[in-house]
Order: structure tokens, then sequence, then C-alpha cells
């Protein structure tokens, strides 16, 4: 687990450079200009928060901010979660930070972060964003569970925050990001994770003409899909959410999918 | 305001030739008014002697005019500007013309070269980096001062960065910014 962090206890001192001592005086001098520091969303702080706020805790915190907005001292309860949660789902390294940044610089303003994450970047003060940044840093580089790795750690990360959230949401407050999230497996994890699905039945009659028909055949392949994947996400074997979701993503795509069994039964 | 940033416009250029391939997207951000921080990329008519003394320092081993399609890029962005009902201030105005300089070349550096670099370099960009390529822009001499510091290679620079910064960041601001090398330049 990471180091227990608390708001009250953020800044400590000892966590950020100290000056060497000509440049402390040089501080102090020029810090006795009569001028009112930078807006928090101003372009000129935004230049440092880009070089201080490492992509993939931002993007969770945007996550986290998008669809809890109600919740009392939103960033305590981040940070709690950060410190409480499978490490795997917070930690990035530089690997990651490149592939988030290509996928992120499609877009062509100005800044490496889209605008519209700004407001929830700077909710975050340099300091805890610095710490958020050392706790969360992987060196060397982290295992990966795959091409969609990124994805089913967005996917667990979510549904942390919100057991209810579907794929669609996760994909209109991720778009500046270019991941396709509302599509296949995704939106099926994101279904019957959700603390409001019941089981669908598979039961036909196997004698009847009805039930061979290859949209019901389709219907029932996708149907059980979903129950294997429900079972996964309830068992009460000890495994994390960022585990269960893997086992899922695992089932959806390594057992015959509805494709599959179109292509077979044509 | 309109007809400063355009004179001043070659100094941008001059600022950013090595470190923006692409321009045409870059004038259209920074001074069409379409990013709501667009304000920090405007001259003031003081600036004017001080951007002149830059491009005419023929010991940055600057090179070449700005070509006209920037010139055309650069007014048609102010145009936009002038059409659009949403005026910004340059929040930097209160810089002198040699610190506004300075700090023009820092956001070109660290903002827009910076992702540049992550694009095609895979190069994140550490802050002794970014330091090392702002001290090439905006050297104020030929004279070629080395760092004392073998490991960082810009010490020499850290006085007049953070000088230049303190104009506009606090200093608990900077003190954030990782300091990737592994010497004590930057750190306590």
């Amino acid at each position: 687990m990471f180091r227990k962090v608390s708001l009250v206890s953020v800044p400590p001192l000892d966590e950020v450079h100290r000056f060497p001592r000509h440049l402390v005086a040089l501080a102090a001098g020029l810090s006795r200009a009569t001028r009112a520091p930078p807006e928090r969303d101003s372009g000129a702080l935004r230049v440092l928060f880009e070089l201080i706020v490492p992509p993939w805790p931002l993007i969770l915190w945007v996550v986290f901010r998008s669809v809890v907005n109600n919740r009392i001292e939103p960033l305590q309860t981040f940070l709690d979660l950060l410190c409480d949660t499978d490490q795997d789902i917070f930690a990035w390294d530089n690997a990651d930070v490149f592939l988030l940044y290509r996928n992120l610089l499609k877009d062509g303003q100005l800044g490496i972060y889209p605008r519209d994450w700004n407001r929830y970047m700077v909710d975050i003060d340099f300091r805890t964003w610095l710490q958020i940044r050392n706790m969360t840093r992987t060196v060397p580089d982290r295992p990966r569970r795959g091409p969609d790795d990124l994805k089913i750690r967005l996917a667990a990360a979510s549904l942390i925050f919100s057991p209810e959230i579907c794929a669609s949401t996760l994909q209109n407050i991720l778009a500046p990001l270019h991941l396709s999230l509302d599509c296949h497996p995704f939106v099926t994890i994101t279904q019957v994770a959700n603390p409001n699905y019941m089981e669908q039945t598979t039961l036909g009659n196997l004698d009847s003409e009805e039930f061979w028909a290859s949209t019901n055949l389709r219907n029932q392949l996708s149907v059980r899909s979903q129950n294997l994947s429900h079972t996964l996400w309830c068992t009460p074997l000890r495994m994390s959410i960022l585990e269960r979701v893997q086992y899922m993503h695992l089932a959806l795509t390594v057992l015959p999918q509805v494709s599959t069994f179109s292509r077979v039964s044509k | 305001l309109i007809s400063s940033t355009e004179c001043g416009s070659p100094g941008t250029w001059y600022l950013a030739q090595f470190h923006i391939p692409e321009t045409a997207q870059f004038w259209s951000n920074a001074l069409s008014g379409a990013d709501p921080h667009g304000g920090l990329w405007f001259w003031e008519d003081e600036d004017e002697e001080c951007i002149q003394a830059f491009i005419n320092n023929r010991s940055l081993g600057l090179t070449g005019e700005m070509p006209a399609e920037d010139w055309d890029n650069a007014c048609r962005a102010l145009e936009a500007r002038q059409m659009g009902s949403q005026v910004t201030l340059n929040p930097l105005s209160h810089l002198t013309p040699q610190t506004r300089l300075r700090f023009v070349a820092w956001l070109i550096i660290a903002e827009v070269g910076q992702k540049e670099r992550l694009l095609h370099k895979r190069d994140i960009g550490s802050l002794h980096v970014l330091i090392a390529y702002w001290g090439t822009s905006i050297a104020s001499s030929g004279k070629v001062e080395n760092s004392k510091c073998t490991i960082c290679r810009v010490s020499h620079l850290l006085n007049i960065w953070m000088e230049t910064m303190l104009e506009v960041y606090l200093p608990e601001d900077l003190q954030s910014i990782p300091w990737d090398p592994g010497c004590k330049c930057f750190e306590r």
C-alpha cells in the first residue's frame, strides 16, 4: 500500500525542493515585488502544472471528480482511495506517460492537457500533486496485462469510484484521451458490475425451432457471457476489483464470441 | 495592443523557430483568442526596442527572416481575435521588456516545444533539459558560459532563470517542479 496521505499533513516541506542559499536570497528579494500571484487557472501556471502533474493520476482524478460531484472533501476521499486501493491501479511508468501523451496530443490545443480537465487539475495544489507523483511513479516499468492494460485499469478505477458508471459515461469523460471504452468487452463489464444488474435466464426449449434461430443463439451466448462475468464480479474469492475486471475481460475476450458463433452458424 | 503584437511577431518567431516545426497551428492557438489564456503571447509597445536588439544580436546564431506564410498566419489570427468579443489582457504586462522576452521564450520551450518533443522525440523534458533549451534561446551574448555542475549542466543558468520565473511565479510553485538530475543545484 502507498504511504497514507492526509491533507492536514500536506505539504511537508521536506517533500519538496529547498533552493540553495543563493536562490533563496534571490527569491526573498524578488517576492517583495508588488505583484499579485497568478490565478490558479492562468496560462502561466498551466505550464507549471503540466511539468508537475503526471497524466495517469490526473486522468483518474478527472474521472473521480466527474462521477462524485457531490461528495464532501473529494480530494481527501481520493487520497484515501489512492492509499487503500490496489496499487496497480494508480501506478504509472514512463511507457504509460508516452502512450497517454501521444493520445492527448492529438488535439491541437495549446498545452498538453484538455481545457476541460484544467478546472479539476487546479483543484489540487502543486505540493500535493508532487506527493501524488512521487507515490505513484513506478521505476522500473510495471508489468502489463496485454494491449488493453490501460483500459482494464481505467474500468476498474471507475467502478471503484462509482459502481454504477457505464462505459458510455466513461467514454464521454475521457473523450480527449481517444481511447475506445464504450465497446466490447467494457460495455458488458460495466453492465454486469452495476449493483442493479439482474442475471438473465438462458433457459429455452431445445426442441423448438425458435431456439435454434441464429438471433436467439446469439442472444443465448451473449447472456451466458454476461452471467459468467457477473459471477466472476461477485465471486466471494479474495480478489481486488482490478483482478475481477481482469478476469472478466479475459472471459469475455477468450471464450467464443457472438461474432465467432455467427460465422460458424452460417 | 494588436499592433505591438504584430510588430513583435518576428520576436516570437525567432524564439520559436528551433522549437516549433509547424507554426500555423501555433499562431492560431496563441493569437486568435481561441485559447482563454492567449493573452500571454502578446507583446507591449515598449518591447519593440528589446525585440529588435534580440533579433539583431547575430551572436545568437538566428538565421533567416520570418517567412511570409508566418506573417500571414499571425495576421489572420490577430484579425480573428479582433472579430471576437472577448479581449484577453496580457497578464505579463507588468514585466520589463527584457523579462517578458525571457518569459515568452520559456513559454515556447516549456509549453509548445515540450509538446513537439513529446510527440516526435519521446522526450519527457525534465526541468534541467527545458532550462538548457531556454538558455540557448535567450543567451544575451556570444560568450559561452559553462555550467559548474557537470550533472545538470545548467547551474550557470539557474540564477537568471529563477529571476525571470519569480517575476511571475511564487517561490513555492517553483519548488514543486521535479528535479531529476542527481545534483543539488536546485535541491536542498
